[in-house]
């Protein structure tokens, strides 16, 4: 693979540009992106990703309102209350504080007179942390079939937030304190245009393990040894998910199965464990992975209530255990107070919030008649974003009607794709190794900064701009970014007005 | 500071009458005389409710406990009354729920009391969101308000009084860190990013956010429909549940200071200003003008609209005392709740089919 992409770039450099694969085209003028569920406005809104699909029943759009109510909830760590089940460790208190307005999240503030930023309250990063010691695992059920290795005495998330009572030296913390700060660099056009770039740093102190070690004279803990890999990442918009679902595998794996080499292109499927399948008795749970930043999670089910348990700590009938159960943490906290009985979402309250993950409309395309938004349709196509950022499907059958056979216009192919060092967190996920993510769903960009002027693109927010996030593709994606890089300025602002307008 | 806002409200009516104005001066005017406005008070009404506490905590005695309570009553009404234009600082910053979450964690607020910690800004900025913020002051101020919203000064301890000051005051910091992002710069990290009002109030092909005056005029519309939709369908109908067997105190907004229906009636006053222009005592073209240019009888049915819900949310209050909390626990109380809540739900249906057109006619 790596071979292609020095092919390639070679092949650029001596001027020779690759036609892109054929997609149909129809996705210039198209404005339905999301089908029968798409939803209309005319000018970027904050509100634009906060509907039910259009076209959902009476009854259907009822139960979603019931969802949207629970994607709000502050879940609360009183135990005397009816909502509890926050914690005790976790990184965020609701769904939507993450996901506000069903956007995307923005990295912390890091002010002025300052380097480093500590993480507090309603941050919409955090941290999954694995174990990378280089050691080859067969699939078996005790990992659940090639999961990320958990750092022993944590898991593989970093609550950075602890119910009070977590920690007596820390309140307020979980199992460690995440600090930020950003790398600076500066990249120069053929043109001599330059764009800063900004990467987010982390470091992390305060670990509840955490000791002196007499002997070397240094502060130790299972988290600060070298074989533990950090990734970060944001909050990501809702929309669209239920019809990402929907797109049938075989066209998704005709997409893997593509001869690409010229281009240096070659889409994977993750094959990741199925929660789903498991729960069924299922002996070998495993199914290809559609959603998560490296495609870890086979459905909108797994990976909502992966996040419920998970990022706000509330157990549910898929994941009923906590996160951090078996963790020295957990037994302390829990040693001398009754620990909380039974599951703390119900299965109402959890089926209601995957229904609502499943059904948040694609608003339409914006301006799509303007000919700049035209040509900058036919550029995205010309310097090959659409090899990846697979314009069209059309969906299968999904158990909400709604979503089966739509034309839709998500502008990903649902792969992984090697992305090069610069994005690489450097953590293997299932079949993801350290470099690979999957290509994120265009649809919607255009209102991403009108919801939250700072949100961040790419898997930890760290571009500020689409621009940033472009000059950020690397591995695979080498050769169209160059090809971006060598445009003349206007056709980089025409191909970024196009973006603009889904 | 004072007179520079006094002059820019002046200027923004002298020259335009509510029929005549464009949609550039209906914008600049709810820009800069409602929405900025409203969070300039909300600084300025917070700051004061940190200076009441202060005082309170120098001088323990019932008069300056009761100015406390109504400087908490001050300072949320500007906050619900932002309800309505939910753009931009107050989410990209992170800052809604510092001020607003809901429910509070009363067994850790006691724990954190009852525990030998020093209780400062630092150690209470590290607490979780449910243990900051309105919500907190509330409790703190006005006791649990299960059978009244009055706390005798005698109860407050030492430690609570601690506990207000530090989070009154980053309360506080928090809401002059969202006037700066409305009136100077909407990105910390980037020094030539403009005050938010700047954004809002020019949209156009170089604004990264909004491109049109089509598309902020429907973000007011929108924002209104949003407020009146949430008023009625959330903050109402989800502690009343389906019958009074099934209502829930515990999703009560503001249930110790007795405050819930002021809170409702200060969302839909949000509506009501960026309908009519009117904020306090300033006034100019709000939506309402442009609804007036194509229908003057839909105009004015409006704004009897959204005045009649307010009322009607006011007119829940129990005669024999109590608020909100207490009113859907009687079949009256839920009878007047439903009443509200079927006006409030024409109004948005209203707004939706025939203001949100009114835009492209």
């Amino acid at each position: 693979m790596k071979a292609w992409i020095v092919l390639s770039v070679l092949n650029l450099m001596a001027g020779a540009a690759i036609a892109a694969p054929q997609v149909d085209m129809d996705y210039v003028h198209a404005e339905k992106s999301g089908g029968d569920t798409t939803v209309f406005f005319k000018g970027q809104s904050i509100w634009a990703f906060r509907n039910p699909a259009a076209n959902l029943s009476e009854e259907e759009i009822a139960r979603h309102l019931t969802g949207d109510a629970l994607f709000e909830r502050n879940f609360s760590d009183d135990a005397s209350r009816f909502d509890h089940g926050l914690g005790p460790v976790y990184n965020n208190t609701s769904c939507n504080a993450c996901h506000s307005k069903d956007g995307r999240g923005a990295l912390p503030v890091v002010p002025f007179n300052k380097e480093w930023v500590l993480l507090r309250q309603n941050e919409a990063v955090f941290l999954r942390i694995s174990i990378e010691d280089g050691v080859k695992r067969p699939k078996t059920q005790e990992n659940h079939w090639g999961a990320p290795v958990p750092v022993p005495g944590f898991s593989d998330q970093l609550f950075h937030l602890g119910s009070l009572g977590v920690r007596e030296d820390l309140p307020g913390t979980g199992q460690a304190q995440v600090w930020m700060k950003y790398d600076k660099t500066t990249f120069t056009y053929p043109d001599g245009e330059t764009a800063e770039l900004r990467k987010p740093v982390f470091k992390v102190t305060g670990a509840y393990d955490e000791y002196f070690d007499s002997v070397t004279g240094e502060t130790k803990s299972r988290l600060y040894e070298k074989d533990v890999k950090m990734g970060a990442r944001i909050g990501t918009p809702m929309i669209g998910l239920g019809l990402l679902e929907a797109i049938k595998e075989s066209d998704i794996l005709a997409l893997a199965a593509r001869d690409l080499s010229a281009e240096g292109i070659s889409g994977k499927a993750n094959y990741v464990f199925d929660i789903e399948k498991s729960m069924a008795g299922d002996p070998y749970p495993v199914s290809m992975g559609r959603f998560g930043l490296k495609n870890n999670t086979p459905s909108v089910l797994h990976q909502s209530l992966g996040a419920l348990r998970g990022d706000i700590g509330v157990t549910n009938y898929a994941f009923p255990a906590e996160s951090i159960a078996g963790t020295p943490l957990l037994e302390a906290f829990n040693s001398g107070r009754q620990p909380s009985q039974g599951l703390e979402a119900s299965a109402q309250v959890a089926n209601d919030l995957v229904f609502y993950s499943q059904t948040l409309a694609v608003p339409a395309r914006r301006g799509a008649t303007e000919a700049e938004v035209i040509r900058g349709a036919g550029i995205f196509h010309q310097v090959s974003c659409t090899t990846c950022h697979q314009p069209s499907f059309t969906t299968g059958d999904h158990p909400i009607p709604a979503f089966a056979n739509q034309k839709i216009y998500p502008y990903t192919d649902m792969l992984l794709h090697d992305m090069g060092e610069g994005l690489a967190d450097g953590r293997q996920d299932f079949e993801a190794d350290g470099r690979e993510w999957k290509t994120r769903p265009l649809w919607g960009m255009g209102h991403t900064q009108t919801i939250n002027p700072r949100a961040g693109f790419l898997h930890d927010g760290r571009a500020r701009t689409l621009e940033e996030a472009i000059l950020w593709h690397g591995g695979e994606a080498e050769y169209s970014k160059t090809r971006f890089t060598q445009l003349p300025k206007t056709d980089r602002a025409a191909l970024i007005q196009f973006i603009k307008s889904l | 500071m004072k007179a520079l806002k006094l002059m820019v409200a002046a200027l923004a009516f002298a020259g335009v009458t509510a029929q005549a104005a464009s949609n550039k001066e209906i914008i600049n005017h709810v820009s800069y005389n409602v929405i900025l406005a409203t969070y300039n008070d909300l600084a300025a009404k917070t700051a004061e409710l940190s200076q009441a506490v202060d005082v309170l905590a120098a001088n323990v005695n019932q008069e300056n406990l009761d100015k406390a309570q109504a400087a908490w009553r001050a300072a949320r009404i500007p906050w619900e009354s932002s309800e309505s234009f939910l753009f931009g600082p107050v989410d990209s910053l992170g800052i809604d729920p510092l001020l607003d979450t809901w429910p509070l964690n009363k067994l850790d607020l006691d724990a954190v009391m009852n525990s030998n910690r020093a209780i400062t800004t630092d150690l209470v900025r590290g607490l979780g969101t449910n243990l900051q913020g309105f919500h907190t002051l509330e409790y703190l101020l006005f006791g649990d308000g299960k059978t009244s919203n009055t706390k005798p000064v005698s109860a407050l301890t030492a430690k609570q009084l601690q506990y207000l000051q530090a989070s009154a005051q980053l309360l506080a910091e928090h809401t002059a860190e969202l006037a700066h992002a409305w009136t100077t710069n909407y990105d910390p990290e980037n020094p030539k990013a403009p005050g938010y009002v700047k954004v809002i109030s020019t949209p156009g092909m170089n604004n990264e956010f909004y491109s049109s005056e089509r598309a902020v005029m429907e973000e007011f519309v929108q924002g209104m429909m949003g407020i009146v939709d949430e008023v009625a369908n959330g903050k109402m109908s989800d502690p009343m549940g389906a019958d009074i067997g099934s209502a829930n105190m515990a999703l009560v907004e503001s249930p110790f200071a007795w405050n819930s229906l002021n809170d409702f009636t200060h969302n839909i006053r949000s509506v009501y200003s960026i309908y009519t222009g009117h904020y306090k005592q300033t006034k100019g073209p709000g939506v309402k003008a442009l609804v007036e240019k194509v229908d003057v009888a839909l105009a004015a049915r409006v704004e009897s609209d959204i005045l009649n819900c307010m009322q009607l949310i006011q007119a829940i209050r129990p005669a024999n005392g109590g608020d909100f909390g207490q009113a859907i626990l009687t079949k009256d109380g839920r009878a007047r709740t439903q009443t509200a809540i079927e006006a409030l739900n024409a109004l948005h249906a209203l707004l939706e089919s025939e203001v949100l057109p009114t835009l492209d006619m």
